[in-house]
């Protein structure tokens, strides 16, 4: 119980997080990437737990939970709140390690679930983890980019202005 | 993904009701920009994956979407057929601008309209049920339909009081 306390915990204040930070991003852009990214995990995951074994999911329903609330709560926010962040910063540098530290965090997120034997790796290593989110990061970089562009062609936002809703 | 085990008449049903709507989703006169669009099919499938994820995992499993209990092929295609009627749904509650009761009122039919749908979905052998009872999908309805055009509402709001910040 402990541990599903405690990834509660961690899902209620990266909610909080994200509700609070400051939108870099459109709105509407905001919720391209959610939808985006919930319908993206959603798949990815039962691809990897459901047919081809290669992640085995623990049976107790604590720890179930406890993945549910990662894969629709806590990696689709971690990712919109990195690219909220990351489109701030201009210095290619900055971005670059931004995005390093953003891969490291995601994954340690994994790797904290598969100490607890809520994911158990079958036929799977770290390294195809990493590079999953690292390209995960880069594809969502880009949709938004393409969404960005067809809002800017709708006069939605000028260039990459930040902008709020009255 | 897994491709069907037989090709038959679930397939055949998706591909026939698909190419139905999206032709006449196709033909009807342009109402949306394309990213209120692009947000309107995306929130469709992505809730719809959300429900199904949940409610037919190897958590609780209450019902398979296609042949098996894995995440097909055709499974992912379905997600593709609440596209249309979410746009057909907010199309013509735009259009014919309906307030008040009659909202109330296309509400509750279309919501039965859903379930009729479903039935005719698992008549087709596109759902199985398990532990799941055709009537229990009507209270979803009547939650996802109104949230559909709750979300429309937001993201036109949000499109159409756009202030840009310098």
């Amino acid at each position: 119980m402990m541990k599903l306390v405690t990834f509660v915990v961690i899902t209620i204040l990266l909610i909080l997080f994200i509700f609070f930070l400051k939108k870099s991003l459109h709105i509407l852009d905001n919720i391209f990437i959610i939808l985006f990214l919930e319908y993206f995990f959603t798949n990815y995951y039962a691809i990897l737990s459901t047919n081809t074994n290669v992640w085995g999911l623990s049976n107790t329903k604590e720890l179930l939970i406890i993945f549910r609330l990662l894969e629709v709560f806590v990696m689709p926010l971690m990712i919109l709140g990195y690219l909220n962040i990351v489109t701030l910063m201009s210095d290619f540098k900055k971005r670059l390690l931004f995005s390093i530290f953003n891969v490291v965090i995601l994954y340690s997120i994994e790797y904290l679930l598969v100490q607890w034997k809520v994911i158990i790796y079958n036929d799977w290593s770290i390294w195809k983890s990493i590079l999953v989110i690292t390209i995960l990061l880069f594809v969502s970089t880009l949709l938004h980019k393409g969404f960005n562009r067809i809002t800017k062609r709708e006069e939605i936002l000028e260039d990459n202005a930040p902008s709020k809703i009255i | 993904m897994p491709l069907p085990k037989s090709f038959d008449q679930n397939e055949l049903f998706l591909i026939i009701t698909l190419s139905i709507t999206i032709t006449f989703m196709s033909i009807l006169p342009r109402r949306f920009p394309l990213s209120i669009s692009i947000l309107l099919c995306m929130f469709a499938s992505t809730v719809a994956r959300i429900c199904d994820h949940i409610l037919a995992g190897q958590t609780l499993d209450l019902y398979d979407v296609m042949d098996t209990n894995k995440y097909e092929l055709f499974d992912f295609i379905s997600y593709f057929l609440y596209i249309p009627f979410a746009y057909f749904f907010v199309y013509f509650y735009d259009k014919w601008k309906i307030k008040g009761f009659y909202l109330f009122l296309y509400i509750v039919i279309s919501s039965f309209g859903g379930v009729a749908f479903e039935w005719l979905s698992h008549y087709f052998h596109v759902i199985e049920y398990k532990w799941w009872k055709l009537y229990y999908s009507l209270p979803v309805y009547l939650i996802v339909q109104p949230a559909t055009l709750i979300f429309y509402e937001f993201i036109n709001k949000a499109k159409k009081y756009t202030v840009l910040v310098e």
